[in-house]
């Protein structure tokens, strides 16, 4: 397979806690525990 | 075929990937962010974030629309940071959801354009208006999508 290996840069901003994102996350979360998780055959 | 695509950087984490879309309305700022939601079944999903990422105020906007007639180079290029993200990541299942309905019918359009392509390397689930996830197929809607490494 091809090597696609951007380059790290250390100093990009963590975004990991943007509050936008962490609710939008969470309406996700919200959807694959209501929905979708529980209809997946194990 | 080589589809053209952007150089991006990385997080230090693997979890976010940055890159730049140059076309008739400048450069514009993408960022990637992948949010690990939870695990089921031995199974990690992370949801997949995009959008405008302004430098200087380093907000993340997933509703803007730059409109930079490079639609199918960005695409290609989120599909890579998914394939570099998986590389880290091999047992990660990735939640694909638009911010507005309408982006997700363009993630849905990229995919079936792109599928044979993407086929090869990622197993790529709709999730129904239902809720249920099924074998991706052109020409159906999905609420989201479900992408992981074959």
């Amino acid at each position: 397979m091809r090597k696609v290996k951007g380059e790290i840069d250390p100093n990009m901003p963590d975004l990991s806690n943007d509050p936008y994102f962490v609710e939008k996350a969470e309406s996700s979360r919200e959807m694959l525990m209501k929905y979708v998780l529980p209809k997946i055959r194990k | 075929m080589l589809l053209e695509r952007y150089t991006y950087k990385i997080g230090a984490n693997y979890l976010q990937y940055r890159f730049d879309s140059e076309g008739p309305r400048g450069k514009i700022g993408k960022m990637v962010l992948y949010t690990y939601l939870t695990t089921w079944d031995g199974i990690s999903y992370y949801n997949l974030g995009f959008g405008d990422y302004d430098d200087v105020t380093g907000r993340l906007n997933d509703l803007a629309v730059s409109d930079n007639g490079d639609r199918d180079k960005i695409l290609m290029t989120v599909a890579l940071t998914a394939l570099e993200f998986t590389s880290q990541f091999p047992d990660a299942m990735i939640v694909i959801r638009g911010s507005t309905s309408s982006r997700t019918r363009l993630y849905q359009m990229g995919i079936a354009r792109n599928y044979r392509e993407i086929a090869q390397i990622f197993d790529i689930q709709g999730v129904t208006m239902e809720g249920e996830s099924v074998p991706f197929r052109k020409g159906e809607n999905y609420r989201s999508f479900l992408a992981s490494r074959k």
